[in-house]
């Protein structure tokens, strides 16, 4: 991972402009305000955010891919703000997600998941598929040999037709992984991909995300509460803490600092670091 | 899970080694293939035979057989709106009803009969797309409701509308005839025809990507739009092919009775027209045919019957939810997990590969 | 003017009274019942059955709506209590399939003409002050708002609050220890005593029969409707209002308008009234 961590996305580097920026963004609900003037320029590579529970990580990413409307500020994909944008116009800029809890057609195979991804690769319309057009069975068969490759990647290749109910729920969250990697995003958006995986599943979710990353300048925001993860691939964290961002930079510096540490991480890790 | 379709098949000899080393359960993907071809062949077979019957039948079945068809093509649709897109959208009867009057007072204008089906389809599709569009607001009951209402609004309005639709008294059919073949046989045809044509489609677009949104919007609500699916959209899509499809039955059903009248149209058709849902299986691709067999048999078993039928009918329906809450399809699916006929079909799907690799 | 609002609020207390009945099932149980008439009118036939048997009235009404109760108590436990796993879809069908075999089980025992359940009061009339109200307007009118304010104090009650809690939601009500199972069935009860009492308002008034329960019922949903399925008083207060269109609709348009301007009614607060309709889309649970 180190060779990415160096070279592509030191956070300030020039070449990486944001890819998605917040700025300023606000949001309450009912006069609860959840987030208070969040300002996150995400770059290429991967960019970790962290935070006690309820401090309004999952918000973030819902008013990144327009569920939310933010109450003040701005968030601009690519230089353009797409506030007001509904979810399904975000998600055809480039922008991909995947949910806390995994969201899957429940009786459909993996692979068939995996393809439901891929809304806005397909070249064809619903009617050249109604017709069987030749365009349209290309399509189908280059994005299920797509599906396939990116299940395999994972580590879910062998079990391509089972139903995605019967799949343990890290394995679910893993397909959801592929699912929006499908998209072949600009921006992807994760939320606690790793929570309720074993060791060597977070193994192969670094693998295979690293590997996705590395020839591509997309831009991956990882929500995360595993530290040693987000160490791993994210050469720059934001903490997040009451609706607040309160520090953000190289992890190393981040999770050091006192503000962060009495914050959120408590005394324990700091003795352990 | 749904076949992998034809895409496969290319794919499946490269790939084969592989595929057996990885197990009994990879191995569902080529043989799904052969069981599709299996399928075809019986699709082929059973139309052949249905093309028949009109030759070996005698009137009463004749019918008997063609209402099954008209029904089986409303409940494709109806199929399509609850059972995949998850709407319970309680309009269909009325569309149905549309798609009946539509065509009669169409072919009184001088419309040949032919041309009438694509456009009562058309103009239901478009109606159904209106009466969809509390979908933007309301999900599960409070739609049911909402469509229900307005359903009944539009047989009322058939009911009131007496220029045109001769009011609760009913309107008489023209019968479209094929040159040289008499009435009943040539309703059977082109319903037969339009079934066939209806079920491809539909089939075809369901087990594809089409098939696939839909189901994500069921299943993932508005979380949808993150795969890029406009939520909404695919819900009035929904709407509209199931109202198109519904007039498009009804149209043939106005053929098969030769008379319409707005109480043909009521409750007593929405609920054998949810009985045929629900007995087929939401969600599957040819429950619509078993439901509308078993109603139509169901109704006609218990014509003679009066008050008793009533009673047979919902005890019949009640019996059903309890014992299959999941439709008779679940028992096909049961019976097919089953660890006995797991076991038959996995060593068939084995020996089909040890011919393969030979 | 005013005598058409007098109807209007005798019948709208049945309209609500059903409301009512739908609603209670539908916030502890999830249900929405389309044999609630049907059960009301089972349970008011029994009565009649008793009252032409010579037993006084008094004693009759009370079997009606132990019966009324004990047969909705019965369907929850015997029908619909394992289907609430299979979702929405098999519930709405079969409470509709109930409802058509209840409808014919009555007309095979009793037939289809109308019947009617006679009061004490039953055919006198008062005069105030030019109007002609009949006892049986009074009663109707004051068993109905003291059943809405009965169900409201019960739903204050502690048992009521749980009920609340099942409603919000199944899972944390789980959590915090409520039993869904007892509550569905005391809710199923309620709703049977409600709909009982309700069809029974009808009958000492006017003639109940199979059809009257047919469109009872759609009245019932729409007041339902009103009250977005939740709002005991709004189910009560829509209940009021559709009786008083419906008979200014019936005496100054037409009786045939009735049932249209109904649905007119369910369209437009299901369209204009969204507030309590959006629970379907929680993105808390993103
Ligand atoms: N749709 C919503 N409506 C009301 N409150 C919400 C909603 N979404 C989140 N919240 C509240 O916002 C706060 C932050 O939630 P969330 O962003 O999910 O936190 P995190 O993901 O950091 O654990 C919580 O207090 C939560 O209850
Ligand atoms: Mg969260």
């Amino acid at each position: 991972m180190t060779p990415m961590d160096t070279s592509t996305a030191t956070p300030d580097s020039a070449a990486g402009h944001p890819v998605v920026e917040l700025d300023g963004i606000r949001m309450s609900f009912g006069g609860n305000v959840v987030l208070d003037d969040v300002t996150l320029p995400v770059r290429p590579g991967f960019t970790g955010l962290i935070g006690p529970n309820g401090a309004g990580k999952t918000t973030c990413l819902n008013v990144i891919s327009g569920y939310l409307r933010p109450d003040q500020g701005d968030v601009r994909l690519g230089g353009r703000s797409v506030v007001g944008g509904s979810a399904h116009q975000i998600a055809r800029l480039g922008v991909s997600r995947t949910f806390q809890t995994p969201r899957l057609i429940p009786h459909l195979s993996a692979t068939e998941n995996v393809l439901t991804g891929a809304g806005r690769h397909y070249r064809g319309g619903h009617l050249s598929e109604l017709f069987g057009l030749p365009a349209a069975r290309r399509d189908e068969r280059r994005l299920r040999g797509q599906a396939r490759d990116l299940l395999e990647t994972f580590g879910l290749g062998e079990h391509p037709g089972r139903a995605a109910s019967r799949f343990p729920i890290g394995s679910q969250k893993i397909i959801e992984v592929a699912r929006a990697l499908l998209n072949e995003p600009r921006l992807l958006l994760l939320d606690e991909p790793a929570a309720g995986l074993g060791a060597e599943d977070v193994d192969r979710l670094v693998t295979g995300l690293t590997d996705w990353a590395a020839d591509r300048d997309a831009a991956v925001l990882i929500i995360e509460h595993d530290l040693e993860l987000i160490t791993r691939l994210c050469p720059a964290v934001a903490v997040l803490h009451f609706g607040r961002i309160i520090q953000s930079g190289a992890p190393a510096d981040v999770l050091r600092d006192p503000v962060v540490v009495e914050a959120y991480l408590g005394a324990d890790f700091a003795a352990g670091d | 899970m749904s076949e992998p379709g034809r895409a496969t098949a290319t794919t499946t000899h490269t790939e084969d080694p592989t595929m057996v080393t990885a197990g009994a359960e990879a191995v569902t993907e080529p043989s799904a293939h052969a069981v599709g071809r299996t399928k075809g062949l019986v699709a082929v077979v059973a139309l052949l035979l249905l093309f028949a019957a009109p030759f070996v039948l005698n009137s009463y079945l004749l019918f008997v057989l063609n209402l099954t068809l008209v029904y089986a093509v409303a409940t494709l649709g109806f199929n399509l709106l609850v059972g995949w897109s998850g709407q319970i959208g309680l309009a269909h009867a009325a569309l149905f009803a549309i798609g009946a009057y539509g065509s009669a007072i169409a072919m009184e204008q001088g419309v040949p009969f032919l041309v009438t089906i694509p456009l009562v389809g058309l103009a239901a599709g478009g109606l159904a797309v209106l009466i969809g569009f509390p979908a933007i607001r309301l999900t599960g009951f409070f739609l049911a409701i909402a469509t229900l209402a307005l359903g009944m609004a539009i047989v009322e309005l058939l009911k009131g509308a007496r220029a045109v639709t001769g009011g609760g008294g009913g309107l008489n059919v023209e019968v479209f005839t094929l040159p040289g073949i008499n009435g009943s046989a040539s309703t059977y045809f082109v319903t037969l025809a339009v079934a066939a044509v209806a079920f491809f489609l539909v089939r075809r677009s369901l087990i594809g990507r089409f098939g696939r949104t839909l189901q994500a919007v069921r299943h993932l609500g508005q979380l949808s739009g993150s795969l890029g699916v406009s939520a909404l959209r695919y819900r009035l899509i929904a709407f509209g092919l199931s109202g198109f499809i519904a007039a498009v039955a009804g149209s043939l059903y106005g053929q098969l009775q030769t008379f319409v009248f707005p109480a043909m149209f009521e409750m007593n058709l929405l609920v054998p027209m949810l009985v045929m849902v629900f007995v087929g299986g939401a969600g599957s691709h040819w429950g619509p045919l078993i439901g509308a067999a078993f109603a139509v048999v169901l109704i006609e078993l218990f014509q003679d019957l009066g008050d008793l039928q009533a009673i047979a009918y919902g005890v019949v329906l009640m019996v059903a939810i309890a014992v299959l809450p999941g439709g008779l399809v679940s028992l096909f699916a049961t019976f097919r997990d089953s660890r006995l006929v797991g076991r038959l079909l996995a060593r068939r799907t084995a020996s089909e590969r040890s011919e393969v690799r030979a | 003017m005013l005598q058409t609002v007098l109807s209007g609020l005798e019948s709208g207390s049945w309209f609500a009274l059903l409301g009512l009945a739908i609603v209670v099932v539908m916030k502890a149980a999830d249900v929405p019942n389309f044999a609630m008439a049907e059960i009301g009118l089972v349970a008011t036939y029994v009565g009649t059955v008793l009252n032409a048997a010579g037993i006084s009235f008094w004693p009759a009404v009370v079997v009606t709506l132990v019966i009324g109760t004990l047969l909705a108590i019965v369907i929850d436990l015997a029908l619909m209590r394992k289907l609430a796993k299979h979702g929405h879809f098999p519930l709405l069908l079969m409470t509709i399939g109930l409802s058509l075999a209840l409808n014919a089980l009555i007309g095979l025992i009793w037939g289809h003409e109308p019947r009617s359940f006679t009061a004490p009061w039953s055919g006198n009339h008062l005069d105030v002050g030019g109007l002609d109200v009949s006892w049986a307007q009074v009663v109707t009118i004051v068993v109905g708002a003291l059943g809405a304010i009965g169900i409201t104090a019960f739903f204050r009650s502690p048992m009521g609050a749980q009920m609340r809690a099942v409603a919000e939601n199944r899972e944390t009500a789980r959590l915090i220890g409520v039993n869904a199972g007892r509550l569905s069935a005391i809710a199923w009860g309620l709703g049977g005593l409600i709909a009982s009492t309700a069809v029974m308002l009808q009958a000492q008034s006017t003639l109940v029969s199979t059809h009257s329960a047919a469109s009872l019922i759609i009245y019932g949903f729409v007041a339902a409707t009103m009250g977005g399925f939740v709002s005991l008083f709004g189910t009560f207060a829509g209940g009021l209002a559709l009786g008083i269109i419906q008979q200014v609709v019936g005496t100054y348009i037409s009786t045939s308008a009735q049932f249209a301007v109904a649905l007119l009614a369910v369209f437009l607060v299901l369209m204009l009234r969204p507030g309590g309709f959006t629970k379907g889309m929680r993105l808390r649970d993103v």
